[in-house]
């Protein structure tokens, strides 16, 4: 009869590293060496079940469970009775196993940490430009098969500098704040959000209809966004360029460089502006903000 | 003793919330740092009152709920629910707690039971929330008013918009059929 003598849980995410996989192949060549003579390793993708009809008739099994999309475990089975000397060596391996796992997790959780400052503006926990670009280029290639419906827009905020001078950074940051999360509650599932300057912000949207139905969702949302985020009269609105890949086409870089140009068309009004890029930019009327 | 936000505790979270009004309220002049300090509570009591008025909704609803189970059971009403002067809310330093006077708190919290009793339309509610809302912007001497219940507002845009589109399409209709 076979006990189970110890269980290591592996995380699933950390599975699916290659080079945690091969470290674990490792781990079973360690095992078979010192697996006592007759001991066999069973290494089961499947369930723990499975893997137990295989182990009838061995003297020394050790089964490891894994199930590298969800997550596994490390078990080890073997007879009540062992020697001194195998189970030396079975405990020497064990307290290796777990290093190695304690280890493994460490550089997961630091992997995640770090995952998290660089993606991220600190600021307002939004993309950061590099990010941004990435995700915007994601976005086109997962387009390219279906329909090229993606509106890529520049924000650029007017007269931002203003605020901080009169009223200092805190209430700067306060307003850069607000403002991405006013944004975010208006955001889909599929829609990015990045901060690409002190005072600038992309956004993409997914699926926004065609035609005049788009050109309407557009209209009414750049009207929105001149709403002022916090309660200060030294808002000046915004100014917003937008690219559309049903007329520039599906090219991540060209979307970007187009908005980008568009916002920038639209510093001939000194208010709040929007233009599509290749045309005239039109001034947003103040009732707006 | 419960530890709260930021390590502080919840009675001293709440002490310094309704000091820091206060504070606002008191200063004086128009300097960067107090104009500064000014909007900054304007950001916090917008973001104080959205919350009143959501759990005034909310309280609503369950009383409602509770008073049905009590006529059923033959059991005693509950009591109305209360209103708080604190909430806690989001910020861009993470969550802490905020705080309106109590008598502005409670008003928006009725406004919020009367809203979802169908009692008043959105338009009604947000014109109730609003005067609150300017008492406060002038208690804090603000430059700009506090304009809370944001979804609301954006509620209305859209069904006046739909209005809008609907006059516009029986128009062409009327025109299409006289024509």
């Amino acid at each position: 009869m076979y006990n189970t003598d110890t269980q290591i849980q592996i995380l699933g995410h950390v599975m699916r590293h290659e080079a945690v996989q091969g470290a674990l192949q490792a781990l079973i060549d360690g095992l078979r060496q010192q697996s006592p003579a007759g001991g066999r390793v069973v290494w089961s993708p499947g369930s723990v079940q499975t893997a137990i009809q295989d182990m009838q008739g061995a003297q020394h099994v050790f089964l490891i469970d894994t199930n590298l999309e969800g997550g596994g475990q490390l078990i080890f089975f073997f007879p009540e009775s062992l020697s001194s000397q195998q189970r030396e060596g079975l405990d020497r391996f064990l307290v290796m196993a777990e290093r190695w796992m304690h280890a493994l997790r460490e550089m997961d959780q630091l992997e995640a940490s770090l995952g998290h400052v660089v993606l991220q503006d600190p600021l307002t926990g939004i993309l950061n430009a590099r990010t941004y670009a990435a995700r915007v280029a994601q976005l086109v290639d997962a387009r390219r098969e279906v329909v090229p419906d993606l509106l890529v827009l520049h924000l650029d905020l007017v007269q931002f500098k203003s605020v901080n001078d009169q009223l200092g950074d805190e209430i700067g940051d306060e307003l850069l704040f607000a403002f991405a999360d006013r944004i975010k509650r208006q955001m889909g599932p599929q829609d990015c959000l990045g901060r690409l300057g002190p005072d600038e912000f992309g956004l993409v949207f997914v699926g926004r209809g065609r035609g005049a139905e788009k050109t309407g969702f557009v209209e009414k949302f750049v009207r929105w966004l001149q709403k002022p985020p916090i309660e200060t009269s030294l808002w000046n609105g915004v100014r917003i360029g937008i690219a559309d890949s049903q007329v520039g086409g599906l090219r991540a870089k060209a979307l970007l460089l187009s908005a980008a140009t568009a916002v920038r068309a639209t510093k001939v009004f000194a208010g709040p502006a929007f233009a599509y890029a290749g045309q005239s930019p039109q001034a947003i009327a103040s009732d707006a903000s | 003793m419960l530890r709260g936000l930021f390590g502080e505790n919840k009675k001293d979270a709440l002490l310094r919330a309704k000091e820091e009004f206060g504070s606002v309220c008191r200063l004086q002049g128009s300097s960067r740092e107090v104009r500064a300090a000014r909007i900054r509570m304007g950001i916090r009591c917008r973001a104080v009152i959205d919350e009143t008025f959501l759990e005034g909704i909310e309280k609503c609803a369950e009383h409602l709920e509770q008073c049905m189970v009590a006529v059923i059971t033959g059991d005693p009403r509950p009591p109305l629910p209360k209103a708080g002067a604190f909430q806690k809310i989001k910020t861009i330093n993470g969550p802490m707690m905020a705080y309106i006077p109590l008598e502005e708190a409670e008003e928006v919290f009725a406004i919020g039971g009367l809203y979802q009793r169908e009692q008043i339309s959105d338009a009604h509610a947000l014109e109730l929330v609003q005067e609150v809302a300017n008492r406060i912007s002038l208690l804090l001497q603000l430059d700009r008013p506090i304009e809370p219940l944001e979804f609301l507002s954006e509620k209305l845009e859209e069904d006046r918009a739909a209005q809008d589109l609907a006059e516009i399409r029986a128009a062409r209709q009327q025109q299409s059929e006289g024509g």
